[in-house]
C-alpha cells in the first residue's frame, strides 16, 4: 500500500524519506514509516505510520499545495494553533509538525496526530449495535471533551460524527478544528466559511450576528439523534430545507422563542413557514431511554438562550455515575487566536513556520 | 486483431505534430453538416478528436453505450472550470484521441447513495438527447467522483455573457429553443427536475449548440451535509415554491422559473433581482424575501419585444400552477418569431470570442 520510492530529482534531503500513497507522495522524516492509507477528506490524504523512536502508531495527514487556496490555509493554521495549547483526553493530539525543507517555498504540511480505529460516522452507519451504555458514554466523553474546550473559549463549530474519532475501546476524541475560533472576542469577525449543513444551530442558519457556545450544543443535539436514530435527524438539501425540516420537528414556534433572531427577514421567513406541531422525540426513538430523551429535548431547543449548556448536560440525571466535576478541569488559560482572514501567503507562511518550530526547536537556527 | 508476431520491426507510432493543434482554434463548422473536416481534425457528435490523413484507419469514436472508457485511459490536459463543488479538467482518450470533459467531486459518500447517483448519472446514457450534455461514465474511488462528460468547447453561457454583456432576440429565441427542448426531454423522458437550472449550466460549443449539464450533480450536493455552493448563489435562481414550501411542494415548472431568469439575465445583462442598496444582499432572508414577496421580475415593454416580454411573464408566474410547461412554451410566438431569419447561433458565438477549444 505504502511503496518507498526514489525521491524527486533524485535529489535525498537528510532526514526524510519518500512514499507514494494513494498515488500522492509523501515526503516525511525518516523516524515515520507509513503502514497504509487510511483516509482521503477534502484537504489531504491521511495515512497510519509508525514512529520508530518511540514504537507508537500515528496518522500522518498530508496537506497538498496549501497555499493554493487561502481558505484552506487558514483552517490549517488555526487548526496548527488552537491544537498546540489543547490537552485532553477527549480531543485529538497533535503530535508533530514536519519542517519543511525550504521556508520559503514550501507546498505542503504534514501533520501528525494520534491514531485512531475509527470515527463515529463509520459506526453509526456500520451494524455494530449500540447499547444504551455506548450511547451515553459517546456522548459523555463528547461533552466533556466540549466543556474543555468551552472553558477555553474555543467554539468548534463543526461537530459532526465524522469529526469525532473512535478506538475500539470506544474512547472518544474532537477532530478538526479548522472551523474553531474563539468566542467573544472584540472585533475578530471571521467569515462564515463552509460550514457542515446538517449539524448547524439555528441562529447560524439566521444569519444570527451574535452566537456561542449554544451552537456547538445543538451540534452535539444532532449527533446524540443520529446515534439514536441511527441516521441523521436533520438532512437538509439546502439551508432553508434546513430549517424546515428543524421545524417540522421541534413544531411551530412561539413568539417568545423567536427573539433571539436578530434580523428581521430572517425571523419573518420562519413565522411564514405552514404551522405544524412538530413530532416528540419518543416518536422518532421508541426504544431510547426516556432520561435520554428529556436531555435531547433540552439540546435541540430552537432558541439558543434556552438551549441547555454543555455543564448542565453534563449534570443531567442521564449522565449520572458518569460525570464528576472533580475529575474535569477547565483549560488553564482561555487561548486567542491572532488570525487575520485577510493575511496573504508570505504571512500565513511564516505563521505556519513558527508553528512548526514550536515542535522542531533545533530548527530555529537553521536559515532555510 | 492483429497477432504480436505479424508486426514489422520498422512499424512506427507517429503522434500528431504540434502545428494540428494549432489549426484547432482557426475551425468552424459549416452549418449544413453534421461532420466537419480540416485538414487533420474530425468533429462530430461524438467528440472532437484528431485524425492523422495517413491512417487508414482510425479507432471508432467512443460512444456512451459502449461502456469502454475507463479513467487509466485518459490524459489530462487542463483545468477548464471549477463550480459545483468539483473540478472539471479536459481530457483525451489516449486511443481515440477524443476530448472530454472529467468533472471530479470530492465526496466521501455511503455506499446506498453512492449506488443511487451512479444510477442517476447512469440514466443518461440510455438514451441521448441532442439538448443535455452525454455522461459517458462515472466512477467512484478513494472519496472522489468522476464524471465523464461530453466536452463543450464554447464554455457556458454564463462565460459568453461575460464578453457580450447581452444578447439580442433573435439569438436568445434560438438558444431558448434549444434548452426548451432540454427540459421537454429531461421532464417529460427522463422524469427529472434539473434543480440547478443557471447560466453557467448551460454550455455552448462551436456547431450553436446549447445544451443542460449538471442535472445529475444537483443529487450528488443534496445528499451530502456539505454545502460547496456560495450562499447566495444556491438561491437566486430557485423558484418561489420551492423557497416557500416544503420537499414536495415544487415540480417541474420550478425549471422554467429559473429559465425566465435566465433569459431576463441574458436579455439586459442584468440579474432581474438587485439588492436594494449597493452593498449587496444583507443575507439570503433578504433575497428569498424580495423573490417571494415582491412582484415577479419582467422585461421592460420599451426595450424588448412584446412575444419576448410575454414569453418572460409566462415563465415568472409566481404560482406554478400558471406557470406553462417547456411543452406549452416550445410554441409561444418568442420562440418562432425569428425562425425565418436563419439565426447563426454557430457564427454567433465564434464572434463573440467565445473560447473555443485551445491546447
Amino acid at each position: 500500500m505504502a511503496t518507498l520510492v526514489e525521491p524527486p530529482n533524485r535529489i535525498k534531503p537528510k532526514g526524510k524519506h519518500y512514499y507514494t500513497i494513494w498515488q500522492t507522495l509523501f515526503e516525511i522524516d525518516t523516524k515515520y514509516v507509513p503502514i497504509k492509507p487510511i483516509g482521503r477528506g477534502a484537504y489531504g490524504v491521511v495515512c497510519s505510520s509508525i514512529n520508530r523512536e518511540t514504537n507508537e502508531k500515528v496518522a500522518i495527514k498530508k496537506i497538498g499545495n496549501i497555499f493554493e487556496n487561502s481558505i484552506d490555509a487558514l483552517r490549517t493554521l488555526r487548526e496548527l494553533k488552537l491544537l498546540r495549547h489543547i490537552r485532553h483526553e477527549n480531543v485529538i493530539a497533535l503530535k508533530d509538525v514536519m519542517m519543511p525543507i525550504h521556508r520559503t517555498s514550501f507546498k505542503d504540511v504534514y501533520l501528525v496526530y494520534e491514531l485512531m480505529d475509527t470515527d463515529l460516522h463509520q459506526i453509526i452507519k456500520s451494524s455494530q449495535p449500540l447499547s444504551n451504555d455506548h450511547c451515553k458514554y459517546f456522548l459523555f466523553q463528547l461533552l466533556r471533551g466540549l466543556k474543555y474546550l468551552h472553558s477555553a473559549n474555543i467554539l468548534h463549530r463543526d461537530l459532526k460524527p465524522g469529526n469525532l474519532l473512535v478506538n475500539a475501546n470506544c474512547d472518544l476524541k474532537i477532530c478538526d478544528f479548522g472551523l474553531a475560533r474563539t468566542n467573544g472576542v472584540d472585533g475578530q469577525f471571521m467569515t462564515e466559511y463552509v460550514v457542515t449543513r446538517w449539524y448547524r444551530a439555528p441562529e447560524l442558519l439566521l444569519c444570527c450576528d451574535n452566537y456561542g457556545t449554544s451552537i456547538d450544543v445543538w451540534s452535539v443535539g444532532c449527533i446524540f439523534a443520529e446515534i439514536l436514530g441511527r441516521k441523521p435527524i436533520f438532512p437538509g438539501t439546502e439551508c432553508l430545507n434546513q430549517l424546515k425540516l428543524i421545524i417540522s420537528v421541534l413544531g411551530s414556534q412561539h413568539e417568545s422563542h423567536l427573539e433571539f433572531i436578530d434580523n428581521a427577514k430572517a425571523r419573518r421567513f420562519i413565522k411564514s413557514l405552514p404551522c405544524t406541531r412538530g413530532r416528540h422525540f419518543s416518536q422518532l426513538y421508541p426504544q431510547a431511554d426516556p432520561l435520554a430523551i428529556d436531555l435531547l429535548q433540552k439540546m435541540l431547543l430552537f432558541d439558543p438562550t434556552k438551549r441547555i449548556t454543555v455543564l448542565e448536560a453534563l449534570q443531567h440525571p442521564y449522565m449520572a455515575g458518569l460525570y464528576d466535576p472533580r475529575c474535569n478541569p477547565p483549560a488553564q488559560v482561555p487561548i486567542s487566536l491572532d488570525i487575520d482572514e485577510h493575511w496573504g501567503e508570505p504571512m500565513i507562511r511564516e505563521m505556519m513556520w513558527n508553528e512548526m518550530l514550536h515542535y522542531h526547536p533545533e530548527a530555529a537556527s537553521t536559515n532555510a | 486483431m492483429k497477432k504480436a508476431g505479424s508486426i514489422s520491426s520498422g512499424l512506427k507510432l507517429t503522434v500528431p505534430a504540434a502545428s494540428d493543434r494549432d489549426s484547432f482554434t482557426k475551425f468552424r463548422s459549416e452549418p449544413e453538416s453534421g461532420t466537419f473536416k480540416a485538414g487533420d481534425l474530425l468533429v462530430n457528435n461524438e467528440g472532437v478528436r484528431i485524425v492523422s490523413e495517413n491512417e487508414v484507419e482510425a479507432p471508432p469514436p467512443i460512444r456512451p453505450q459502449d461502456n469502454q472508457l475507463s479513467l487509466a485511459d485518459i490524459d489530462t490536459i487542463k483545468v477548464i472550470g471549477k463550480g459545483n463543488g468539483g473540478v472539471v479538467q479536459l481530457v483525451q482518450h489516449k486511443w481515440t484521441n477524443q476530448f472530454f470533459a472529467l468533472k471530479e467531486i470530492q465526496m466521501p459518500i455511503e455506499e446506498p447513495i453512492r449506488r443511487q447517483i451512479a444510477q442517476e448519472l447512469k440514466i443518461n446514457q440510455s438514451a441521448q438527447c441532442p439538448y443535455v450534455v452525454v455522461c459517458y461514465n462515472s466512477f467512484y474511488h478513494n472519496g472522489v467522483i468522476s464524471i465523464i462528460l461530453e466536452y463543450m468547447d464554447g464554455g457556458s453561457l454564463e462565460d459568453l455573457l461575460s464578453k457580450v454583456k447581452t444578447i439580442p432576440e433573435s439569438y436568445l429565441s434560438a438558444i431558448c429553443k434549444q434548452v426548451l427542448k432540454g427540459l421537454m426531454y429531461l421532464h417529460y423522458a427522463k422524469h427529472i427536475i434539473h434543480r440547478d437550472l443557471k447560466p453557467s449550466n448551460l454550455l455552448i460549443n462551436h456547431r450553436g449548440e446549447v445544451k443542460i449539464t449538471d442535472f445529475g450533480v444537483s443529487v450528488i450536493m443534496e445528499n451530502t451535509s456539505g454545502q460547496a455552493n456560495t450562499f447566495i448563489g444556491t438561491y437566486s435562481y430557485m423558484s418561489p415554491e420551492r423557497i416557500i414550501g416544503n420537499q414536495h411542494g415544487y415540480n417541474y415548472k420550478s425549471d422554467i422559473w429559473s429559465l425566465g431568469l435566465i433569459l431576463l439575465k441574458c436579455a439586459t445583462g442584468q440579474f432581474p433581482y438587485t439588492p436594494p442598496d449597493r452593498e449587496g444582499w444583507e443575507n439570503i432572508f433578504q433575497l428569498i424575501e424580495v423573490i417571494v414577496e415582491k412582484p415577479s421580475p419582467s422585461a421592460p415593454s420599451d426595450d424588448f419585444s412584446p412575444e419576448f416580454c410575454s414569453f418572460i411573464s409566462a415563465c415568472l408566474q409566481k404560482n406554478p400552477g400558471d406557470r406553462p410547461s417547456a411543452r406549452d412554451l416550445i410554441n409561444h410566438p418568442f420562440i418562432n418569431m425569428h425562425e425565418d431569419l436563419n439565426v447563426d447561433l454557430s457564427a454567433y458565438f465564434f464572434n463573440s470570442g467565445c473560447t473555443l477549444a485551445t491546447i
